[in-house]
């Protein structure tokens, strides 16, 4: 076929576009397949920039951790120490830490050089610190850079702000019917379980149970041996078990830095764990700073020692800044100044003493002579008869021969006789005295008569509202020679306008209402008076007082208590409607799986942490705060489960929620360490 | 009556039972119209005081339940005259018997009374034998009244402790603890004796 030339030019353009087509194509094919090489490998770069930058941050929580446990809060100064230098990890080759930092934070999130408090919404105090870290690497395409940032948080929990904090396990076993309306941890295990029915035992739907260890319905040790009888049946969960029931980390220690100074291990009895907050420091020994700025007795605003039978006659001598006379010394510290004319207004609220008849045994060694008979053994010798003989022959020829002779025979005879003898004989007499000695309970959970300080709260209280510079912190102790020596705070129905904290080492009685509002007429509280769930706590008109009463264990006794009864049967000792509103911050048993004498070795559980030792039948205790239970009981560990201790009142207790927003005097926090929430920039 | 065993593994002291025995005979002689004690053991399921039902075990006095409990590592043995306690690992036992006075013989003021009584118990052939002065109220459980005397002697030898203990039950009888033990034991012994004795209540008391 023949073609012209303007067809051969068309053809010839057609070509040449294809070409440039078909070239532009593979032009671009080439350039997307190596940009998207490289956008692969950048990525791969980056995602291991942000693994280790992730890897670099929970290095440095671990390093701020630490070192907040054991020094308590760091300014920016240190915290960044902890990782520069030689403190910074290394870090693969290709890659370069530009910056690694961790600095203090404010509410704003803007970095300050010093740790800065801070309120979470209600709960607690929160130090935030944020990690940062940046890292380099170069690869196909430049430079990739990445920088993380992770807050770390320190949140100080007061162990008031929930209705029950335990250091042990939370043991209820067959209580009672109880209804808990507040939230509940424990550092340790919880054994929950009712007997009757679910129904017996509720957790009300604003109540969480926090646990570190584990979580079951089981018995606790030798709670079996009290009561093996039935069903142990889960407690009712009003928002159901999975909302309310979580798996925590632990919340420990009695203040930043305790926890990690602990070493029961040590010859330190300064260090031995959460029962220091208790304990005087003990001198000649290490005291860890962490430890001792917790002590209730190293922050106490009022120290009263008391070290026998007080004798308010006797004059009080200011020596060493405290006023001491009649067995009791009154000291002020920590900006408190007192007064000789305070110091005897607070003596008088003091007393201990009674007048006792004592039989005292008066020796009277007498020389009593008795006549003892001393034997004395002879041998004689004497010439006896002896008499023998036989018969002879037979029939008529029969006869006798006598062979009879004197013998010599030789025997023992006592030719003693009676001597007068003198001994000493004591035929002593008891003789009746009165004598001026502390007075004394008998509790029958502890089976002692126990020395008894009283503590009138409405005594006092006028005296230090009145106390210039009075941080609201009482520490009481008494230092007589029994172990189980107790204070017992009574007519505590007004606490001081700021509020008070009594502490002792030994045990501790809270005789009647405390912080309702009144002190003469507790059938004007409304929950004693009509005892129900809702029933009002106070009188009308009074706002509770921040209140916290801490001891090794803390005996409620009722309104009605008698001390003339204290020794008798249970069902002589009848209390009455009680009402509490405080913090009850007090040591714990541990349930061990046998008791001795009759006793099962269980705990009694929650509602035995406050102790009763009245027949409460058809009468209510009802309580507003929060118990904590942060160290075992060295002195009342005397077990709950005879018959003759108690009979349980009606328990009204409840959180009192404004105990999310106080600070009560002297009660040191319980920490935590968090890691926030990583944001990448 | 048939003494019956609390443990399998019980040991019954011939010594022990047999001085428990004596008491009865001096009772019935000296007061018939004296509150009675029976130290039979009997048992009873009541409800707790939190509500399950659990085991007490008790005898009768003046026609009161006296609870009590049995001592945890120790081998415990009754009849209708007293009880025995025989602790496990330690060279002692204790015995809780009637008493042959009456809380109306005044502790105090019949002191010599009471030690002469109590020095009854001494062994024969005990050497070195020194008498302490009496204890008031060694047992103060539960508003009690007691009054103690302690022995130290030699017996074959070997140093003994001995304690008699006169206690005023709030239900109205006298009891007496005797402890018996070797020197270096009666510590021990006497603690449980102790511990044994503070457990006791009178239900419904």
């Amino acid at each position: 076929m023949k073609t012209s030339n303007n067809e051969s030019g068309s053809i010839l353009l057609a070509v040449l576009f294809m070409i440039l087509v078909a070239m532009a194509v593979v032009s671009a094919a080439h350039l997307a397949t190596s940009g998207q090489s490289i956008l692969t490998s950048r990525s791969a770069d980056i995602d291991a920039l942000s693994t280790t930058g992730e890897g670099l941050l929970d290095y440095a929580f671990g390093k701020w951790k630490v070192a907040m446990d054991n020094d308590g809060l760091q300014n920016a100064t240190a915290t960044n120490a902890l990782v520069s230098g030689s403190n910074r990890p290394a870090v693969p080759a290709r890659m370069q830490v530009v910056d690694l930092s961790i600095n203090p934070v404010d509410a704003n999130g803007d970095i300050s050089t010093e740790a800065v408090k801070t309120y979470d919404y209600k709960m607690s105090f929160v130090y935030t610190y944020r990690a940062s870290v940046t890292l380099r690497s170069t690869g196909v395409g430049g430079e990739r850079k990445v920088t993380l940032r992770r807050s770390l948080v320190y949140t100080s929990v007061p162990p008031t702000r929930g209705m029950f904090f335990s250091e042990g396990n939370f043991e209820l076993y067959k209580p009672a019917t109880m209804v808990i309306g507040g939230d509940v941890h424990t550092n340790a295990d919880a054994h929950i379980s009712t007997g009757t029915s679910s129904s017996n035992l509720t957790f009300l739907a604003n109540s969480k149970v926090t646990y570190v260890g584990s979580y079951d319905n089981a018995a606790p040790a030798g709670a079996t041996n009290w009561s093996s009888s039935g069903t142990n049946y889960p407690p009712t969960y009003a928002a159901g078990l999975s909302s309310q029931v979580k798996k925590v980390p632990e919340i420990s220690g009695i203040g930043l830095g305790t926890a990690s100074e602990y070493d029961t291990t040590d010859s330190n009895p300064n260090n031995d764990g959460n029962r220091e907050l208790i304990e005087p420091p003990v001198a000649g020994h290490e005291d860890p700073t962490s430890i001792a700025a917790s002590r209730i007795y190293n922050n106490a605003g009022l120290l009263i020692n008391v070290s026998g039978p007080i004798n308010s006659s006797m004059p009080l001598t200011l020596s060493n800044g405290a006023y001491t006379g009649g067995n009791i010394s009154i000291k002020a510290q920590n900006g408190t100044s007192l007064s000789a004319a305070q110091a005897a207004t607070i003596r008088s609220a003091v007393t201990n003493a009674n007048v006792t008849q004592v039989q005292t045994w008066v020796p009277k060694l007498v020389q009593v002579s008795q006549q003892v008979w001393v034997p004395n053994w002879v041998q004689v010798s004497q010439q006896v008869w002896v008499s023998s003989g036989y018969y002879t022959g037979s029939g008529k020829k029969r006869h006798w021969v006598d062979t009879s002779r004197w013998e010599t025979q030789t025997s023992m005879v006592d030719q003693g006789s009676y001597q007068t003898q003198t001994t000493t004989v004591d035929q002593g007499q008891y003789v009746p005295t009165n004598q001026y000695v502390q007075k004394t309970i008998y509790d029958k959970r502890e089976l002692q008569n126990i020395p008894i300080t009283d503590l009138n709260v409405g005594t006092i209280t006028p005296a230090l509202n009145t106390l210039n510079g009075f941080n609201g912190i009482i520490y009481m102790d008494d230092s007589g020679p029994s172990d189980q020596a107790a204070i017992r705070v009574t007519n505590g129905g007004v606490l001081p306008t700021d509020g008070l904290t009594i502490a002792t080492e030994g045990g501790l009685y809270v005789k009647g209402d405390y912080n309702t509002g009144t002190t003469t007429n507790p059938n004007s509280v409304p929950s004693n008076n009509n005892p129900s769930p809702n029933a009002s706590t106070t009188v009308s008109g009074y706002t509770t007082k921040s209140a916290a009463l801490v001891a090794d264990a803390i005996m409620v006794l009722s309104n009605n208590w008698s001390d003339s009864n204290s020794s008798s049967g249970v069902s002589s000792r009848a209390a009455s409607n009680t009402t509490l509103n405080t913090a009850l911050i007090s040591g714990y048993l541990s349930s061990v799986s046998g008791g001795s004498n009759g006793r099962s070795g269980y705990s009694g559980g929650m509602n035995n942490f406050p102790r009763f030792l009245e027949t409460w039948s058809g009468d209510s205790m009802t309580f507003s705060g929060a118990f904590v239970s942060l160290y075992q009981s060295k002195r009342f560990t005397g077990a709950w489960d005879t018959g003759d201790i108690y009979v349980p009142p009606t328990r009204y207790w409840y959180f009192d929620t404004l105990l999310l927003t106080r600070v009560l005097p002297g009660i040191p926090a319980t920490g935590g360490f968090v890691r926030g929430q990583l944001s990448r920039l | 009556m048939r003494p019956h065993l609390w443990s399998s593994q019980v040991t019954i002291l011939a010594a022990g039972l047999l001085a428990l025995a004596g008491p009865i005979h001096e009772i019935a002689a000296q007061n018939a119209q004296r509150p009675e004690i029976a130290f039979t053991v009997h048992r009873l399921n009541e409800p707790n005081v939190e509500g399950p039902d659990v085991e007490r075990t008790y005898f009768l006095a003046a026609g009161k339940r006296i609870v009590f409990g049995q001592p945890k590592d120790c081998h415990f043995t009754f009849n209708d005259a007293g009880f025995l306690i025989l602790p496990t690992g330690l060279d002692g036992e204790i015995q809780v018997s009637r008493s042959t006075f009456t809380p109306e013989s005044d502790l105090a003021e019949n002191a010599l009374k009471y030690r002469e009584s109590a020095a009854k118990g001494t062994p024969k052939g005990a050497t070195q034998l020194e008498v302490q002065q009496p204890v008031m109220n060694p047992y103060p459980y539960n508003g009690w009244k007691s009054l103690g005397f302690v022995w130290t002697y030699a017996l074959s030898g070997r140093p003994m402790t001995r304690t008699v203990n006169y206690i005023n039950l709030e239900v109205g009888v006298q009891v007496v603890v005797t402890t018996l033990a070797a020197k270096n034991d009666a510590e021990a012994v006497n603690k449980i004796a102790r511990q044994f004795m503070s457990g006791w209540w009178v239900m419904g008391g």
